[in-house]
């Protein structure tokens, strides 16, 4: 560090003695329509190529000779020049170009002028994102535009960010946008790469430092997005790094740190409140299911039983267990939520620099963070580098490239978000209950100590803090991305230019997994490599036509590969010796061998054709059309390929002469805008036209086959057609500016796994077949708004808002999935998901089918709502009869219904952000809300009820169940087992199954968040110029400080991760609990040199 | 310098465009742990055969017909007694009062499953040498008429466990709908077959077996066969299905051909104890009288998998031999033990644990039942009153008898490993005998009957004396929980008694009680069988 500084020293000398006849200038540069200062202008000394760049807080200095001319140059801005004479202090303005507006957005294989883009796109600028403690820009654009609803899983370090634009378009293929970095198609897998082993999932865009982004486009039309063909039906998110700019030479340091902790937690009852519960309960169930007598809870009988023992293997650990008496249990009181976690913190160190020179320019950037959540032992640390370079070789000749490479090191908890923590039964791989046991499993009535100190019970995995010991356990990912783009341009004739385009994205991840002898019979240890390369190919022409009159035509054609491969190398051994959590060699007889295996997922490769032409006539009237044949192994070769043609128009109105008066002249810009075209949606496993049989089956010792995935040679593209109205607008010199929007997009084809019967046969698999099976349409209404509310003397004051509707309805599926004239049975009736959830023609997507809770009967037992069996029979529908039945499994099963209208898709969703500026202060708020959907609280129904004493109760059960004396309970009669106190004919005990699954824990999930408060401080620009700094700011800023919302759960911002179906049938069902939400303080410095 | 430059965005712009056409998606690969469907050897075949035996043992792995179609059996018949209070699921007390009117018993769609699973890895075989003839390999002359016997045998087998369950017994109505008959090799996934009837299965199990008893080799031979094929059928395990299903089609005549041939054969003497039966595990391991056995040694696979029988009648808990079973919940039923002369409080048992529950757990090596019938020692345990850990069970005041055979008692090993016999040859001298008996043939009757009891240690009973229901009682003890009671009787057109049942009669052996309904998991995705 202090060797940079010293170079930089060194290098101001230089210059100073080079220009010591010049004279130093500084100012700040503003925008003359509201003061605001103008960060990033350039400024050009005439006739040289020297010149500097405004700072975020619009100053500037340079040293230039009296008598030379000063060029000011700022996207959408007139330029302005300045003859300097001796007043070295310089207040200058640039007024806004309304009527150009040229700011240049990124689109497919090109750039368009704002003002004559005819789709759907968004534009989100770095600046707004960067010095957010996110640890990736995808989380950061929450609230940021319409029409994107951005959901992060829990408060994690590394936690995947789901991003959806425009709604959930399948049901069995991923509708998360695809994302372009410079260029690349980039791995987007959702889940990422993490351990499976400790359920953790990595964002798969935490390799990028969002500190270099530039921009970030979201495309949302299909004008905008058939150029993407087959990918583009979920939108496309273009993210474009920094890149240097002429005369703009900076340095910047930038240091910050944060802490975090969780928003919300689930409170338990303790240990004496969980046994008086517990016993409670039994006393309830005597005759029905307990004996009398027999009353006192006993923890004995969950851990009498000896562990299950491997071959050859004894000792003292596997006995049964006589340490956890009555006696321990009453005098336990164990928070085991709270010994998991800590107090998160963050620190990140971001150092670029940049320069333009003549025709190009460079960006370079380096980025430590190291994040550590609130759980213990996780810890996300990233570090990332980054060579930007654009140059022109020749007068013709345009090239560059793009380099980001990161490593990132991923310390993983035990979080058993899927459930599979706890217990050394069958061949597992330690007893690692984790986070979600904690939540669950983990009884308050256990220590975790011995009184040697040694842990208490560590081999059944109810103790969670032995399962997260460093000593006992660690399960670590190492991952490399490099994503790499290099590019040609050549000029061929004026008018026409060819660019060549070849993108690298190689991502090679290590997962190494270790349990030690304490929380398993023997170490085992298991490492996962996973090797993706996906490398990807683009040639264009662009032939520009300004044609006589005016007339103009933009036309792009080329085409585009990419092949992604998968490798993967997985072992795991047992029986490791030593305390090296390393697998190391199997170099003596006690190591054991559990599994190996290398080999490939499947490619997955594209091929494609595209093209598109954008007419302008007048500079007023639009028209655009694009075109994309795309080729894929995801489809069999009769279906292989699809074509996605779009088309666009629009008008500028506000250039018409009869918007020249009145209110309609204060309009610089109303432009109106429509399209339709179609785009497809491939994101589905390649070759799923291919039988497949698995071969890991085996019996005795012959290794066999068996029928794994069933082939559907004839599916094809899931086709997305989309109309897209939109009507931009900016008032009073842009005072006021933004756009309204509709859009109507049909889903057609949509690919489904579609469950095949039974006698098919598909036994080793998921005996399901992918198919075509039906429409869906997603209907909505976007508004962007952006205003300077305030704009007096130094202070202002601007909002930006953003606000999107969105509905859907099923509209076709297979016959196999209509109401049956029969109607056996409501199964058959939709597709249902996770028992939660249904699908129906008519009806919304994975629209809630639950029993309707109908509150405690007079026995204090929960009941629920009759439906009409012959109604559901003859029609299809669940109608309920006004009978009133008791809640038993059965009765559940049977009395399942609809729950029109709830869903777990919001229906409106939006953000705004408020800014205020005073000198060098500013203050930036967000609030994200979203609502009009449902949640399930899963989790709330596995911790209220005793069942057999094994899982945490909820503390707000304690003084809330019904008894004799507190009938309005919230809470039923507590009971043994889930049975009620039932006699059958006879009068001897016949105890019915309870069930729990009903509407009882459906849940609205509106919410309001203040997602981002940020304060910042700019040092004045003569300061700076004392300390020999271009800029110096520090800021500070919190994350999620305040939430408003009815859901009484952990937290209503809900992610399900998994397999696509999972994700778009099953949102906003909370299962295990996820690590809460963090309210995060973050502050650092940046200073510029 | 701008020759070059131009030369090389050309190779850049061809690199784009090089691989259009349809040669760019040749190189793809698909996943590399997964076979597709074009066969290209015998081995192949092979390894298709071995799938459908282990989709014997379930689908996706748990619950096998290898074991719950006993259970079934079990939970029907009158030799069970059920304990509600341990029960854990909701459909236990419907099917133990011999109800029908589930259809979403997961037991049943599993068992289902995992039997068609079976089904279409053996039409697959089948179809394939019906169309293509045997592979011109090494191995094409030496084994393909193993493999296709193979597959006929194994077809017929789940087939003659999946009618039982869901179809009136033989000859109540034949013209009845049953279960989907599946014999050709498809992979159309909406097909939609509809059931089939009785009639039509036993045709075709008959006509499978037939086929297979012809291609089947004799017994294993290390020059020929590969060494696993010790563990599979041979043409004897076909016989003896042949037997059964005439058995079933009341054919008793055309059975005792069967049993005749393979009692006559000598290779499988009833000459050890008991519990050699049932202690065997690893490779071509297998108690004498044992004709066919379900094989899981595989650790990588198998031992997670063990029977599901032995998880509700067992002592132990499946994975582990020194635990007892919390699952367990059919005991012997009172009117079992009574009519055996096993009366449950009059048993001497001894080694019982030092203390009682929850103190202190009895492992296998306790509760050991002193008695003159080996079958009693070796294969059951009683535990009396207070002695039971569960704690829905220590209020017990009298002794219940579990029924053990499931679930090996050999240290500390993993019992899930174990061998389940699914054809030994006790079976076929008790079908003789009743066969003989009601054909007037006492002597030969009575001989095979003590063939039986001699190897459980007890005497002989005179000719004289011998009644059908000295048969029936000593099949009871020879073959209890081995899911062979009701079909037996059903076979003899007996009625089925109530056993502990306070509240029912004895149901008539064609009653279609008896008959599971089409699993929802079925009949919710194929119209063809609603």
């Amino acid at each position: 560090m202090k060797t940079t500084f010293l170079l930089i020293a060194l290098w101001l000398c230089c210059l100073s003695t080079l220009l010591a006849q010049n004279q130093t200038y500084t100012g700040v540069i503003s925008d003359a329509a509201d003061n605001s200062p103008l960060p990033g202008v350039s400024i050009l000394l005439k006739g040289t190529s020297s010149g500097t760049v405004s700072d975020a807080s619009g100053q500037f200095s340079l040293v230039a000779s009296p008598g030379s001319t000063l060029i000011l140059s700022y996207t959408g801005f007139t330029s302005s020049e300045i003859v300097l004479d001796n007043t070295t202090v310089l207040k200058l303005k640039l007024s806004a170009d309304v009527k150009l507006l040229n700011e240049v957005l990124v689109v497919g294989y090109g750039s368009q002028n704002k003002r004559e883009v005819t789709g759907a796109i968004a534009t989100v600028k770095g600046s707004s994102i960067a010095q957010l403690p996110v640890p990736s820009f995808d989380a950061a654009l929450q609230g940021r535009a319409a029409g994107l609803q951005v959901s992060q899983q829990g408060g994690s370090p590394g936690s995947p960010v789901r991003i959806q634009i425009r709604g959930t378009s399948s049901i069995s293929s991923g509708t998360e946008p695809l994302y372009i970095i410079d260029g690349m198609p980039i791995f987007q897998d959702i889940g990422g790469f993490a351990s499976g082993r400790t359920n953790n999932n990595l964002n798969p865009l935490a390799n990028i430092n969002p500190n270099d982004i530039e921009s970030i486009e979201i495309l949302k039309d299909a004008a905008a997005t058939a150029i993407y063909g087959s990918r583009g039906a979920n939108g496309v998110i273009i993210v474009t790094t920094k890149t240097g700019k002429r005369g703009q030479g900076r340095t910047t340091l930038d240091v910050n740190r944060g802490t975090s902790e969780a928003i919300n937690l689930i409170d338990y009852a303790g240990g004496s409140d969980w046994l008086r519960v517990v016993d409670e309960a039994r006393r309830n169930s005597i005759n029905y299911g307990i004996t009398a007598g027999q009353e006192a809870f006993n923890p004995a009988v969950l851990s009498n039983n000896a562990l299950p023992t491997p071959t050859g293997v004894s000792g003292p650990q596997f006995a049964p267990l006589s340490t956890w008496t009555r006696q321990v249990a009453e005098q336990t009181n164990t928070n085991w939520r709270d010994a998991l976690l800590q107090r998160g913190q963050v620190q990140e160190v971001n150092l670029s620099t940049s320069n333009g020179f003549d025709k190009g320019g460079f960006f370079i950037s380096g980025q430590y963070r190291d994040e550590e959540g609130i759980v213990k032992t996780h810890r996300l640390q990233r570090y990332a580098v980054r060579a930007n370079l654009d140059f022109a070789p020749s007068e013709k000749f345009r090239a560059g490239a793009k380099f980001n490479f990161s490593y990132l090191e991923f310390n993983q908890p035990q979080l058993g978000i899927g459930n599979n923590g706890g217990g050394i039964g069958r061949q597992n791989f330690g007893a690692t209950g984790g986070w979600s046991q904690a939540n669950i499993g983990a009884l308050p009535i256990m220590p975790i100590y011995n009184a040697d100190g040694t842990y208490f019970d560590p081999l059944r995995g109810r103790n969670v803090v032995a399962g997260v010991d460093p000593n006992n356990f660690t399960s670590v990912s190492y991952q490399n991305r490099t994503i790499g783009t290099a590019y040609l341009e050549y000029d061929l004739l004026k008018n026409l230019k060819l660019h060549g385009e070849a993108s690298v994205d190689f991502l090679n991840s290590l997962t190494k997994y270790w349990a030690g002898d304490i929380i398993r019979y023997n170490r085992v240890g298991q490492e996962e490599g996973r090797y993706i390369s996906n490398r990807n190919f683009n040639a264009y022409l662009t032939y520009d036509l300004v044609g006589k009159g005016q007339h103009a035509l933009t036309v792009v054609a080329g085409t585009e590969t990419q092949k992604t491969n998968t490798r993967r190398q997985d072992y795991a051994f047992e029986g490791l010796q030593g305390a090296q959590q390393e697998i190391g060699e199997i170099s003596n007889g006690q190591t054991q061998f559990i599994t190996a295996v290398a080999g490939i997922f499947p490619d997955r490769f594209f091929l494609s054709y595209f093209g598109r032409a954008n007419y302008k006539f007048k500079d007023r009237y639009l028209l655009g059309l694009s075109f994309r044949r795309d080729g894929s192994t995801v489809f069999g070769p009769e279906n292989r390929y699809g074509n996605f043609p779009a088309a666009s128009v629009g008008w500028i109105l506000s250039d018409e002469s009869f918007m020249n008066s009145g209110f309609l002249g204060k309009f610089n810009l109303l432009k109106l805008r429509a399209s339709y075209g179609q785009t497809g949606n491939a994101n589905i496993p390649s070759f799923a036209f291919v039988n497949t049989y698995a071969n890991w089956p085996v019996y005795g010792q012959s290794p066999a086959l068996g029928f794994g995935v069933l082939a559907n040679p004839n599916i094809g593209w899931e086709k997305n057609n989309q109309f897209d109205t939109g009507l931009e607008f900016g008032l009073w010199g842009n005072r006021l500016s933004g756009s309204i929007g509709y859009y109507d997009r049909l889903s057609k084809e949509m690919l489904l796994n579609v469950p095949v019967a039974p006698n098919v046969g598909i036994g080793t698999g998921a005996s399901q077949v992918i198919t075509n099976i039906g429409d869906l349409r997603n209907r909505g209404f976007e508004l962007q708004l952006s205003s300077v509310n305030l704009n007096k003397g130094d202070f202002r004051w601007s909002t930006d808002l953003n606000f999107s509707s969105i509905s859907n309805e099923v509209t076709r599926l297979t016959p196999q999935f209509e109401v049956l004239p029969s109607g056996s049975l409501p199964v058959a009736t939709g597709i249902q998901s996770g028992g939660a959830t249904i699908t129906q023609i008519g009806g919304q997507l994975a629209t809630f089918y639950l029993a309707e809770y109908a509150g405690l009967d007079a026995q204090g037992y929960e009941s629920i709502y009759e439906i009409d069996k012959e109604v559901l029979r003859s029609t299809g529908k669940t109608v309920k009869t006004g009978n009133v039945i008791r809640a038993t499994q059965a009765n559940i099963n049977a009395n399942r219904i609809v729950q029109e209208g709830k869903t777990g898709l919001p229906t409106y969703f939006g953000g705004m952000t408020n800014t205020f500026s005073y000198k060098g202060f500013e203050i930036s708020a967000l609030l994200t809300f979203q609502g009009g959907n449902y949640i399930y609280d899963g989790h709330e129904e596995a911790s209220v009820y005793v069942r057999t004493g094994t899982n945490a109760i909820r503390a707000e059960v304690l003084n809330n169940y019904w008894t004799e004396s507190n009938t309005d309970a919230k809470y039923p009669r507590l009971t043994w087992n889930l049975r009620d106190n039932n006699n059958d004919a006879n009068g001897r005990p016949a105890a019915q199954t309870l069930g729990t699954r009903t509407t009882r824990f459906l849940y609205k999930g509106d919410f309001i968040r203040l997602k981002t408060l940020q304060v910042a401080y700019s040092l004045p620009a003569g300061v700076c110029q004392k300390m020999g700094l271009q800029g110096l700011r520090i800021y500070g800023n919190a994350q999620n400080l305040w939430t408003s919302t009815q859901f009484p759960g952990l937290d209503p911002e809900v992610v399900l991760l998994g397999g696509t179906q999972d994700r778009n049938l099953n949102q906003g069902v909370i299962g295990n609990l996820p690590v809460p939400q963090v309210i995060t303080f973050n502050g650092g410095i940046s200073v510029t040199f | 310098m701008k020759k070059l430059l131009f030369n090389s965005l050309f190779i850049f712009l061809i690199l784009g465009i090089s691989a259009c056409g349809e040669d760019f998606f040749d190189d793809a690969m698909q996943q590399s742990n997964s076979a597709s469907d074009t066969w290209g050897s015998t081995n192949d075949l092979e390894r298709l055969v071995a799938g459908a035996y282990y989709g014997i043992s379930g689908y996706a792995g748990f619950r096998g017909l290898h074991g719950l179609q006993g259970v079934h059996e079990a939970f029907m018949s009158d030799l069970g007694y059920l304990h509600t209070n341990g029960a854990t699921g909701d459909w236990e007390q419907d099917v133990y009062n011999r109800k029908n009117n589930r259809n979403d018993i997961s037991n049943y769609s599993s068992t289902w499953s995992g039997g068609y699973q079976a089904v279409a890895l053996c039409n697959e075989v089948i179809g394939w040498v019906e169309k293509n003839g045997p592979f011109k390999d090494q191995y094409g002359p030496l084994w393909t008429d193993r493999l296709v016997g193979e597959s006929l045998f194994l077809r017929a087998w789940v087939y003659f466990q999946l009618v039982r369950m869901h179809a009136p017994a033989y000859g109540a109505n034949n013209s009845a709908p049953s279960i989907i008959l599946n014999t050709k090799p498809s992979k159309e996934p909406f097909a939609n077959p509809s059931r089939a009837t009785v009639q039509q299965v036993y045709d075709q199990m008959l006509a499978d077996l037939t086929e297979a008893t012809r291609l089947l080799p004799e017994t294993y031979d290390s020059k020929r066969d590969p060494l696993e094929y010790q563990d599979r059928a041979n043409r004897d395990a076909a016989r003896f299905l042949l037997a059964q299903v005439h058995f079933q089609m009341k054919n008793y005549a055309k059975a005792k051909e069967q049993i005749d041939l393979l009692i006559a054969s000598n290779r499988y003497p009833l000459s050890e104890d008991p519990i050699e039966t049932w202690n065997k595990t690893g490779l071509g391991a297998r108690g004498k009288e044992v004709v066919w056995q379900y094989v899981q040694y595989s650790t990588s696979q198998q031992q997670w998998k063990g029977s599901p029988a032995g998880a509700f009648f067992g002592f132990t808990t499946r994975g582990n031999s020194s635990q007892i079973n919390s699952g367990r919940i059919l005991s012997a039923s009172d009117a079992f033990l009574n009519a055996a002369g096993w009366n449950a409080d009059q048993l001497n048992i001894t080694n019982l644990p030092a203390a009682r529950p929850p103190g202190t757990l009895g492992t296998q090596a306790n509760f050991t039942i002193n008695h003159p019938d080996k079958r009693l020692t070796q294969l059951w345990r009683a535990i009396p009153g207070g002695y039971d850990p569960r704690t829905e069970f220590t209020g017990y005041t009298r002794t219940y008898v579990w029924c053990n055979k499931w679930n090996r008692l050999s240290g500390s090993t993993n019992n899930n490993l174990f061998s389940l016999p699914l054809m030994r040859i006790a079976e076929l001298y008790l079908n003789r005998a009743i066969i003989r008996f009601n054909d007037g043939d006492r002597k030969g009757a009575a001989e095979d009957l003590n063939v039986v009891r001699k190897r459980a240690g007890l005497d002989p009973v005179a000719e004289a004396d011998l009644t059908a229901n000295l048969i029936h009682i000593e099949r009871m003890k020879e073959l209890a929980f081995e899911n062979d009671r009701l079909y037996y009787l059903q076979a003899l057109s007996l009625p089925i008694p109530a056993g502990d049942r306070v509240d029912q009669t004895p149901i008539p052996w064609n009653d279609a009680r008896f008959a599971m309904p089409i699993p929802a998991s079925e009949s919710d995705l194929n119209p063809g069988v609603r």
